[in-house]
């Protein structure tokens, strides 16, 4: 029986990888964060604007659809939810400087969880809502689920950064001398959770 | 303290925040409002503000991170990370495709939530080999110092996944943009796009396996089909599935 491994393909003398160089991944994380905060920023002020002509004018009725309204309660326990999971971010990131991978491990997939739990909760919230996108209400719709669907974007694509930076540290990209990657995953965290409240002031909280 | 790169960034930041508020002032805003950020008053324009005001806070966090990196100085950097100096950035040696299919992945999702399911499927799938293969890349790329052993590595790891998965993903995508138009388009239409499709495919498989043909075109074809499949698909789960007529058997009144 053959012995295939991948020694096989090493020639003797490979040298080995010269060290990365630092911050590149936290600039590069830097600028789509900005993007992000500008875009989303320049969503909402649409949002607000359109709700601002609407009441201005006067005749159309409220701005939320007869039978229609934003309870509290949710969207208050989706931002204790995202702050919770700021510390457990912070805490993988503490942790691989440590070097101590367990806790590093435990942070990250706690804070995935409590990224899955603000996701629910945004579902059970529009469920609440009932917020029909067409007939009354198809001129302000749209601007809800835009908004809300595109922060569970932002939220999404901040998992799949963090999810995949934990893959990279279990294959052992990164240790106590690099933890670059999760200094960028946690950088984004951030920026969606700060996101968050902007939405959370605009949206549920001014309605 | 803070670095010239930082400082010009900070420029901005500053800059963003004083035209919001004189934005919001000359555009019909209350004073208190354009300085409080609509808390208490109007802010004006509020596109022009909001805009202004995230263009401001994007570039403090812009300026907070290029203070922390020192403005990307070696010399700095070398010092703060404990090495005598800093390596250079090693470009790519082999072209990834990740990036582009990874977009792919992301309009068939934003289509398929839109339109159609089997759209969203798609796209889930091929966000998750992207995530896979990227992952491999990334290993693979910092394993040793010599690239073309790294893409040895790479191969021999994932190789035996990435042919049958990437084949499967771009039969599914060929299938279900086409299937789209088949589906909007007449019966002569359909039996008329079917027949330039195969053609299309046939003379270009033909043309790859006569001529050496440069990697980039390659690429410039598979890239032109994935963006071909999803202008089919949106075209035809807009457009919606033609009305199919069942024939009636005789004596069935």
């Amino acid at each position: 029986m053959s012995d295939i491994s991948i020694r096989e393909i090493l020639p003797e003398n490979v040298a080995g990888a010269a060290p990365s160089r630092p911050r590149l991944l936290v600039i590069g994380t830097a600028l789509a964060s900005v993007a992000v905060m500008v875009g989303f920023g320049s969503l909402l002020s649409l949002y607000v604007r359109t709700r601002a002509l609407w009441i201005a004018t006067g005749d159309n009725g409220p701005w939320l659809p007869r039978g229609v309204t934003i309870p509290l309660t949710q969207p208050n326990m989706m931002a204790m939810t995202l702050v919770l999971s700021l510390v457990t971010v912070l805490w993988a990131v503490a942790s691989m400087k440590n070097d101590d991978r367990a806790n590093t491990y435990v942070a990250v997939g706690l804070s995935l969880l409590f990224g899955f739990a603000y996701i629910a909760q945004t579902g059970y919230l529009l469920t609440l809502m009932g917020l029909p996108i067409a007939g009354d209400a198809a001129g302000r719709a749209p601007l809800f689920y835009a908004a809300i669907g595109t922060h569970l974007a932002i939220t999404g694509a901040a998992m799949a950064y963090l999810a995949i930076m934990g893959i990279r540290s279990l294959g052992g990209n990164y240790s106590a001398k690099d933890v670059e990657g999760l200094y960028g995953a946690a950088m984004f965290w951030f920026v969606m959770v700060t996101m968050y409240f902007a939405l959370w002031y605009a949206i549920y909280i001014t309605k | 303290m803070l670095t010239w790169g930082s400082k010009f960034i900070f420029g901005i930041s500053f800059g963003s925040f004083v035209g919001a508020m004189v934005m919001g002032l000359v555009t019909g805003g209350d004073p208190v409002g354009a300085i409080s950020m609509g808390y208490k008053g109007g802010v004006g324009d509020h596109i022009a503000y909001g805009t202004l005001v995230a263009i401001g806070f994007a570039m403090f966090v812009l300026g907070v991170v290029t203070t922390i990196s020192r403005d990307g100085d070696a010399e700095e950097l070398a010092a703060r990370t404990g090495v005598a100096t800093l390596s250079a950035v090693t470009p790519p040696v082999y072209p990834s495709y990740w990036a582009p299919l990874t977009a792919f992945g992301v309009v068939a999702l934003i289509i398929g939530l839109a339109l159609n399911k089997a759209f969203m499927a798609l796209g889930i799938a091929a966000l998750a080999i992207v995530a896979l293969e990227w992952c491999i890349q990334a290993w693979a790329d910092s394993a040793t110092g010599d690239s073309e052993v790294n893409e040895v590595m790479r191969q021999r790891l994932i190789s035996p996944l990435e042919l049958p998965l990437l084949s499967t993903l771009g039969i599914a995508a060929v299938v279900l943009g086409v299937s789209r138009v088949l589906l909007a388009v007449s019966v002569a239409g359909s039996v008329i796009v079917v027949s330039v499709a195969a053609a299309v495919v046939f003379a270009v498989v033909v043309l790859l396996s006569k001529i050496d043909v440069d990697r980039r075109v390659v690429s410039g074809l598979v890239a032109l089909l994935a963006v071909a499949v999803l202008a089919g698909g949106i075209i035809g789960a807009a457009a919606g599935e033609r009305d199919f007529h069942q024939p009636v058997e005789a004596g069935e009144h």
